[in-house]
């Protein structure tokens, strides 16, 4: 059915173009360019930081409070951004669904790498206060997971994208209700708390509402990247295996989704 | 590679060649139109919960065509008959219903005006970026590109948004860009209808290239004369059937004696 499928080199380089050319214009005609995109995480850093440590008087028995705080908001910022970016691919290219033959997949991937893109670029900024705020020595062995945990983190945004971007083409009202669940999943995963904040006085429903937050991926990807950056605390095993199995069946029910769906959305544009 | 083969004697001469270029078996599409239109806040909210009535509107019903390669294939008809849909269809870019479409090759479509521009890129940076989606290499685009700029006479608006470009001028460029890129079947919709007369014959000397070189083209246009001047093969859509297929001249007389 499809026109000769095209090499793998070959849809590498229209991915790579498309990407390019999404950075290009997402910054275009900026003054700071890409400086607002770092900005947004670190308002919002500042802001939190301010309102917990001072008025609230929390976060004190850590004296690394600031570093995860900023580490939770900057992996968060990138789901919230890349799912939004990524759902609306093909309504904000239009041109490449209907005009021209390009593999609808690598519509959506092309704006997710412009997150992850971003992402490094705060990683980057987040070292510098690391560096400056954080343990001595800076990082331990355990430091080198939080590489697959951004593999995993840009797995789960993209799996999340791409059902989305196809419902969205059916439903626009996904939109609102999209940026609804990402504000409520803000509150809910571990950013500005964690799991040994939770409270509850009664030991069996704190263990229980330790394990509902941890069946959210985002709430162990960020306590186990904080771990590993700023604790460098040895992790077991079997808490990894279990968001690899989230992050895959997310993966896995997103592209199922998304492949069911792609062949009828430019009759739906 | 025989000289001429525009001629209508290279009809069937194709098929002893092996695979045919594009195949299309019992291939139907239907699209759902929304029945009643709801405007204001207020209807859609009334109606919040009440499903929207669809129409179904079949574009094409079960169409059966081989297009061999080297034909210079024409598709006529009215309005809404089908044409275009016809060549999304060969595009991938809608999936048939029922049937099957089956194109053994390299696309190079040309579809509305203007190709995958997006209307925030340059000229230039358009040219590259569609360039690349149909297949060339960065560098290959580079080689080729003063040949699409001289081709299209835009040249001055290459540093230019394309969202400010006219009708006219995304038509050439874009036009410009599909006849660069190695295809060996071309889908053209339209391509004359938005240039001005000097533009049409820069087409006509392109066509008079393509049918001797053999390449294989679906050509959708209203232009009767340039179907009846370069196509071997014709077919006339009404209502999204096929109404007459056949050499140029018999199909358009059929064309011109329905319409009236």
């Amino acid at each position: 059915m499809r026109p000769q499928p095209r090499s793998l080199r070959a849809n590498l380089a229209i991915l790579g173009e498309l990407a390019l050319t999404d950075l290009k214009i997402r910054f275009q005609g900026s003054f700071l360019g890409y400086l607002w995109t770092l900005m947004k995480p670190f308002a919002l850093f500042a802001v939190l930081y301010v309102v917990f440590t001072f008025f609230m008087q929390r976060g004190q028995d850590d004296p690394y409070f600031s570093l995860k705080l900023l580490l939770g908001i900057i992996l968060w910022t990138f789901l919230a951004d890349c799912t939004l970016v990524g759902m609306n691919a093909f309504l904000w290219k239009p041109h490449l669904v209907t005009k021209v033959y390009v593999p609808r997949i690598i519509i959506v991937m092309s704006s997710t790498l412009v997150s992850l893109v971003l992402l490094v670029l705060n990683l980057v900024a987040y070292l510098g206060f690391h560096l400056i705020f954080g343990p001595r020595p800076p990082f331990g062995m355990n430091a080198l997971l939080f590489v697959p945990y951004v593999l995993l983190l840009y797995c789960l945004g993209l799996g999340l994208a791409l059902p989305l971007s196809v419902i969205l083409v059916r439903i626009r009202d996904l939109q609102h209700i999209w940026e609804i669940v990402l504000q409520m999943g803000f509150w809910l995963t571990p950013i500005i708390w964690s799991v040994d904040m939770i409270g509850l006085p009664d030991e069996s429903k704190r263990e229980l509402a330790r394990r509902l937050v941890m069946l959210n991926p985002m709430a162990r990807l960020i306590t186990f990247s904080r771990y590993a950056l700023v604790d460098n605390g040895a992790q077991q095993l079997r808490p990894i295996l279990a968001l690899v199995a989230m992050v895959g069946v997310v993966f896995a029910v997103g592209y199922l989704i998304f492949s069911k769906q792609e062949s009828s959305i430019a009759e739906r544009l | 590679m025989p000289s001429g083969s525009n001629s209508i004697g290279a009809e069937g001469n194709g098929s002893s060649t092996g695979a045919p270029a594009v195949v299309l078996e019992g291939v139907t599409k239907t699209f759902r139109i929304p029945k009643e239109h709801r405007t204001t806040l207020k209807e859609n909210f009334v109606h919040l919960f009440r499903r929207v009535d669809y129409e179904s509107f079949e574009a094409l019903s079960n169409i059966d065509m081989r297009v061999e390669y080297g034909d210079f294939f024409g598709v006529i008809g009215l309005n809404g008959s089908g044409k275009s849909t016809l060549l999304k269809i060969m595009a991938s870019i809608y999936e048939p219903d029922e049937g099957r479409c089956e194109v053994n090759g390299r696309v190079a479509p040309f579809l509305e005006l203007g190709l995958g521009f997006n209307g925030e890129l340059t000229g230039r940076e358009n040219v590259y970026l569609n360039g690349i989606i149909m297949g060339l290499t960065r560098r290959e685009v580079r080689s080729v590109y003063d040949e699409i700029v001289e081709f299209s006479e835009v040249g001055r608006f290459m540093e230019l948004k394309v969202k400010n470009y006219s009708s006219g001028m995304l038509a050439r460029l874009g036009f410009a860009v599909s006849i660069h890129v190695p295809a060996e079947i071309m889908l053209l919709d339209e391509v004359l209808a938005v240039g001005d007369v000097e533009f049409q014959q820069k087409c006509f000397s392109v066509f008079e290239d393509f049918s001797r070189q053999g390449r294989t083209i679906v050509f959708v246009t209203h232009d009767l004369g340039s179907v009846e001047r370069f196509c071997n093969k014709v077919v006339l859509l009404e209502g999204g059937r096929i109404e007459a297929r056949g050499g140029a001249q018999e199909v358009i007389a059929t064309y011109k004696a329905r319409a009236v």
